[in-house]
C-alpha cells in the first residue's frame, strides 16, 4: 500500500468518524438524587376587586338597537353622517344652505329586518360645538370634556309613527325601511341646527323611541351593514336666471353607537364581578401578587387559572359567552370611580398592556382562564400592576350579563 | 498541504465521547488520548519511535523527521447491563526536530471532556387533584469542554540530558443543562461555562544511569498552571421549550424576549492542577524496553461553582503504569513496533466514593515510507468501580493513530 492510499484511508476513516461521533446516547442512571421538590404549588387570594362602567364601545355592531332586552333598556342610539354627500363632485353639508339652494325636504332613513307595528320614533339634531362625539382613539362615543345630556341638548327634526296603517314588515328582500321625513316647519330647525356645520359640526343625530311601546328588542342596520342608514336631501340649486336644478344628493352614516341604561352597581360585595358589553359594566380584580418575588428565579408558571364561577347570567342555554382578561398598563389609582356619569369622581380610563390579552369561553358556567403568562411576566418584571381588567368579548351579544365569583388562583411552578 | 491537514484536524478534534467521568466536577481530564494509540499508557516513556516520546518534548530531538500525528478512537463504555459507543477524534499534534539539537512542538488536544446525558429512569407522579396529574422525569446533560493549544520545545543539553518546556492555553467552552420533562414537555435550565487559563510543563530526561551496561533512561515531567484556569458561567433563565429545539427562542414560554438575562459569574482558580511524573525506561535488550510510570495528580482548583453533573470532583488521583515496548530502527527491514502495557490508577473523589482504575493496553505500528510514517493500532481496557450511581464501569477503547513525517531544516543532499 502506498502512502498516498494509507492517507487516503485514514481521511476517510476521519470523515467517517466525525459524521458518527456526533450521534450520542442518553445514560440510563437507575436514579438521579433530588435535593429537593421541583414542583410546587401555592394560592394567590384576591385582594380588591371592583365593577365599574365603561363608555360603550363605538362602531362594533351591526345592529343599533332599541327596546329592552334581557333587563337591558335601550334608550337612544347616536348616529354620526359624513360631511359631504357621495354624489360627484362631492357637497359638503352646509353648502346646502346656500342663497342658489332651496331645500324642499330631506329623509333620513334606516334599514330593519325586525318587524314592528307599534312605536313611536323621533329624530334628534344633537346640538354641541364639538368637532365630533365620537373619539377616534379610544372609540367610546364620548368626546366631551364633561358628561354631556344629549336628551336635554338636542332639538326633535321628526318624527315617524308605526301603527296599523304603517307598519315595518320585511319585504323578499328581508328589508323594511324606517323614514323620517324632514319638511314644513322642521326643515329651518334642521338646517340651522344640522346643515349649518359651522355652528353644529358634529353632524350627529339621535333616534329614541318615545312611546314606550317597544317590549321586545328592536333593531335598525347600524353603518357597519350593507343597509347602513343614509340621508337623502331634495333641492333646487338655481344655476341663472332661467335655468333651475331639481334634484338630490345623499349622506351616509359615519360613526354610530347604540346607548344602554347603565344599571346599577352593587358595590357592597366585593367577592363579586358583572360583565356586560351593552352598558360597558367591566371589572378590576387585584391578586396579591408579592409572593411571586420570593419565587427561585428559575421558576417557570407551569398552571395557573383565573377560575370564575357564574353566580348569575342572563344567558340562555345554548348561549356562549367569552371573557377576555388584560394586564393593565398602570395601577388603578382611585378604586371609588365606578361611573363616567358619577360627578364626584375624575373620569378614568384604563389602557391595556397588550402583552397580556387573553379570552375565554365559559364552560358549563364556569370560566377558566390561564394566566401563567401574566404571573411569569410580572414575576420576570415585564408586568409591574398586580390588576386585571376582565371584560365582555365583542363577539357576545352586548345585552348578555354575568356575575363572577372571584376564587382564588392556584399556581403550580415548577424549577427544573 | 500540510496547513490544510492542520486546519482540518483541529475542527473535528473538538469532539469528544461519553465516559462517566465526565460528570465528575468540570468533565474527565483528556491526557494525551494519543497514547491509546501505542497502547501506551506512559507519557514520559518512548512509546511512539526508539527514544521517543510524541508526550514528551526532551526526547523529540531523537526524530530524524518532522511528524504530524493525530488519531481517532472508538470507544465502549459498559455498565449497569447498558453499553455506550462513541467514535471520536482526538489531538492533532505538530513535532519538527531540529538538527538532532533542539526541537518544536505545536499540538491541539481537548482538555477537558463533559459529554454526558444521565436522566431518570423512572417518573415520578403527581397529582393536582382527582382528575389532573402528571408525570415527572428529569434529564441532565453537558456537553463541550475546554481544549489546550499547546507549544513545546524540547533542548538537548548534552550527550546524557535534555530539557522540554511546554506552555499550555486553555480555552473553549461547555454547555449544561438541566431538564424537566412533564408530559413530555420540555423545561429547561442551561448554562454555559467558559474556561481560560494557562498551564505549563517541564521535562528532562537523562541516560546517564546504566543498569548491566544498558541504558537507564529517567524522566520526570512538572504540570502547574499559571494563575489556575478561570471559569466564566452565564446561567439562562429556565424556560418551557415549547417547540422543542433545545434553544430558548420566541416560541418557548416564557418566550426568549420576556426572560431575564442571564446571571454571568466569575470563578477565579477554579480548576489548578499540579502533577508530578517520574518515569524510569531500561533497554533490557536492543530496541527492548522496560517501562515505568508514576503520577501524582492533585487539583487544588476552588470548585466553587455548583455546574457539575455528579456532585463531587476529582480532588486527586495516583497513577502507577507498567508497559513494555519494542521498537525497530527506522530503515530496517523490519516495520513492526509492539507495545503493552498495564496501570492501576486510584481517583480521590470529593464528597463522594473514591474510585479505582485498573488498565491494559496493547498497541503495534507499522512503519512505511523513507520517512518513517506510522499507523499504530491500539486497544485499551479500563475496569472502572466506585462511579457515582452505577459503581462499575467496563470501557474498551479502539484506536488508530497516524503520523506522517516529513524533512523540515535539512538540506537534501544531507539525507
Amino acid at each position: 500500500m502506498s502512502n498516498k492510499n494509507i492517507i487516503s484511508f485514514v481521511f476517510i476513516l476521519f470523515i467517517f468518524g466525525f459524521i458518527t461521533s456526533c450521534s450520542e446516547e442518553s445514560v440510563i442512571y437507575s436514579e438521579v438524587e433530588i435535593s429537593e421538590d421541583t414542583v410546587r404549588t401555592f394560592s394567590l387570594p384576591s385582594s380588591r376587586s371592583k365593577v365599574f362602567q365603561s363608555f360603550p364601545k363605538v362602531g362594533i355592531d351591526s345592529k343599533l338597537y332599541f327596546g329592552e332586552v334581557k333587563g337591558n333598556k335601550n334608550r337612544f342610539s347616536l348616529l354620526q353622517l359624513t360631511l359631504f354627500s357621495g354624489n360627484l363632485p362631492p357637497t359638503e353639508m352646509s353648502d346646502l344652505l346656500a342663497d342658489s339652494i332651496q331645500i324642499d325636504s330631506a329623509m333620513v332613513y334606516f334599514e330593519t329586518s325586525d318587524s314592528l307595528d307599534l312605536a313611536n320614533f323621533s329624530l334628534h339634531a344633537i346640538l354641541t360645538d364639538q368637532e365630533s362625539i365620537f373619539d377616534e382613539d379610544s372609540t367610546n362615543y364620548y368626546n366631551l370634556d364633561e358628561y354631556y345630556d344629549f336628551e336635554n341638548n338636542s332639538l326633535q327634526i321628526s318624527e315617524a309613527i308605526i301603527n296599523s296603517e304603517n307598519i315595518l314588515a320585511p319585504d323578499t328582500t328581508g328589508f323594511d325601511t324606517l323614514k323620517f321625513m324632514i319638511q314644513d316647519e322642521n326643515l329651518e330647525t334642521f338646517k340651522e341646527n344640522f346643515l349649518d356645520t359651522s355652528s353644529n359640526p358634529a353632524r350627529t343625530l339621535m333616534i329614541r323611541e318615545d312611546g314606550h311601546f317597544l317590549n321586545s328588542l328592536f333593531t335598525l342596520e347600524s353603518h357597519q351593514s350593507n343597509n347602513s342608514p343614509k340621508m337623502r336631501v331634495w333641492y333646487k340649486a338655481f344655476v341663472d336666471e332661467t335655468t333651475t336644478l331639481d334634484t338630490f344628493i345623499t349622506f351616509f352614516s359615519f360613526e354610530d353607537v347604540s346607548i344602554i341604561e347603565p344599571p346599577e352597581i352593587d358595590e357592597d360585595d366585593p367577592n363579586f364581578i358583572t360583565l356586560n358589553s351593552g352598558s360597558g359594566l367591566r371589572s378590576i380584580v387585584e391578586y396579591d401578587l408579592t409572593y411571586l418575588d420570593s419565587l427561585p428565579r428559575n421558576a417557570i408558571v407551569k398552571d395557573a387559572n383565573l377560575i370564575l364561577d357564574f353566580e348569575s347570567s342572563n344567558l340562555l342555554e345554548d348561549e356562549n359567552f367569552r371573557v377576555v382578561v388584560a394586564a393593565l398598563q398602570d395601577s388603578i389609582s382611585d378604586w371609588n370611580f365606578i361611573s363616567p356619569t358619577d360627578e364626584d369622581f375624575e373620569y378614568q380610563s384604563y389602557s391595556v398592556n397588550a402583552n397580556f390579552v387573553v379570552s375565554q369561553n365559559q364552560d358549563n358556567f364556569q370560566l377558566k382562564i390561564p394566566i401563567e403568562a401574566f404571573l411569569q411576566g410580572y414575576k420576570n418584571g415585564l408586568f409591574t400592576v398586580d390588576e386585571l381588567l376582565l371584560y365582555s368579548a365583542n363577539t357576545n351579544s352586548p345585552f348578555d350579563k354575568v356575575r363572577l365569583n372571584l376564587n382564588s388562583i392556584e399556581v403550580l411552578y415548577v424549577e427544573p | 498541504m500540510l496547513n490544510r491537514k492542520i486546519a482540518l484536524f483541529l475542527f473535528l478534534s473538538s469532539i469528544y465521547c461519553q465516559t462517566s467521568l465526565s460528570g465528575y466536577g468540570y468533565g474527565n481530564i483528556e491526557n494525551n488520548s494519543d497514547l491509546r494509540s501505542f497502547g501506551s499508557s506512559s507519557e514520559l516513556l518512548p512509546s511512539f519511535k526508539n527514544n521517543v516520546s510524541l508526550t514528551n518534548p526532551s526526547t523529540w530531538h531523537n526524530l530524524l523527521f518532522t511528524y504530524l500525528n493525530t488519531s481517532l478512537n472508538v470507544q465502549s463504555a459498559e455498565f449497569q447491563s447498558t453499553t455506550q459507543n462513541n467514535f471520536s477524534l482526538s489531538s492533532a499534534k505538530l513535532v519538527v526536530p531540529w538538527k538532532g539539537k533542539m526541537s518544536f512542538g505545536l499540538s491541539f488536544e481537548p482538555y477537558l471532556n463533559r459529554q454526558l446525558t444521565i436522566s431518570d429512569s423512572t417518573a415520578t407522579s403527581y397529582e393536582l387533584d382527582d382528575e389532573n396529574s402528571f408525570d415527572v422525569r428529569r434529564e441532565r446533560f453537558s456537553s463541550g469542554g475546554p481544549s489546550v493549544i499547546k507549544m513545546s520545545y524540547g533542548y538537548k543539553l548534552n550527550d546524557n540530558e535534555s530539557v522540554g518546556v511546554t506552555l499550555g492555553t486553555i480555552f473553549g467552552s461547555s454547555r449544561s443543562s438541566i431538564n424537566l420533562i412533564i408530559d413530555e414537555e420540555n423545561h429547561l435550565l442551561q448554562s454555559r461555562d467558559y474556561f481560560s487559563g494557562n498551564v505549563v510543563d517541564f521535562y528532562i530526561s537523562s541516560k546517564r544511569l546504566s543498569f548491566k551496561t544498558k541504558p537507564l533512561i529517567l524522566s520526570a515531567n512538572y504540570h502547574f498552571p499559571i494563575n489556575g484556569i478561570n471559569v466564566e458561567n452565564d446561567t439562562y433563565q429556565a424556560f418551557l421549550d415549547l417547540n422543542d429545539n433545545n434553544y430558548h427562542d420566541l416560541d418557548d414560554f416564557p418566550d426568549v424576549g420576556q426572560a431575564l438575562l442571564p446571571l454571568n459569574f466569575n470563578f477565579k482558580d477554579e480548576i489548578s492542577i499540579n502533577s508530578l511524573r517520574l518515569g524510569a525506561d531500561y533497554e533490557f535488550k536492543k530496541n527492548h524496553h522496560l517501562q515505568f510510570e508514576l503520577l501524582d495528580w492533585k487539583d487544588n482548583g476552588k470548585h466553587i461553582s455548583n455546574n457539575s453533573v455528579v456532585p463531587g470532583y476529582i480532588k486527586s488521583r495516583s497513577k502507577i503504569s507498567f508497559g513494555f515496548a519494542s521498537f525497530v530502527d527506522q530503515f530496517e527491514r523490519e516495520k513492526i513496533n509492539y507495545k503493552a502495557s498495564i496501570f492501576f490508577q486510584d481517583y480521590d473523589v470529593k464528597s463522594l466514593e473514591n474510585i479505582n482504575e485498573v488498565g491494559l493496553g496493547l498497541g503495534i505500528g507499522f512503519n512505511f515510507g523513507i520517512t518513517a510514517n506510522q499507523i499504530d493500532f491500539g486497544y485499551q481496557f479500563i475496569n472502572r468501580s466506585g462511579i457515582h450511581l452505577i459503581d462499575n464501569e467496563k470501557i474498551q477503547n479502539f484506536t488508530i493513530g497516524i503520523s506522517i513525517g516529513d524533512l523540515w531544516f535539512v538540506k537534501r543532499r544531507e539525507i
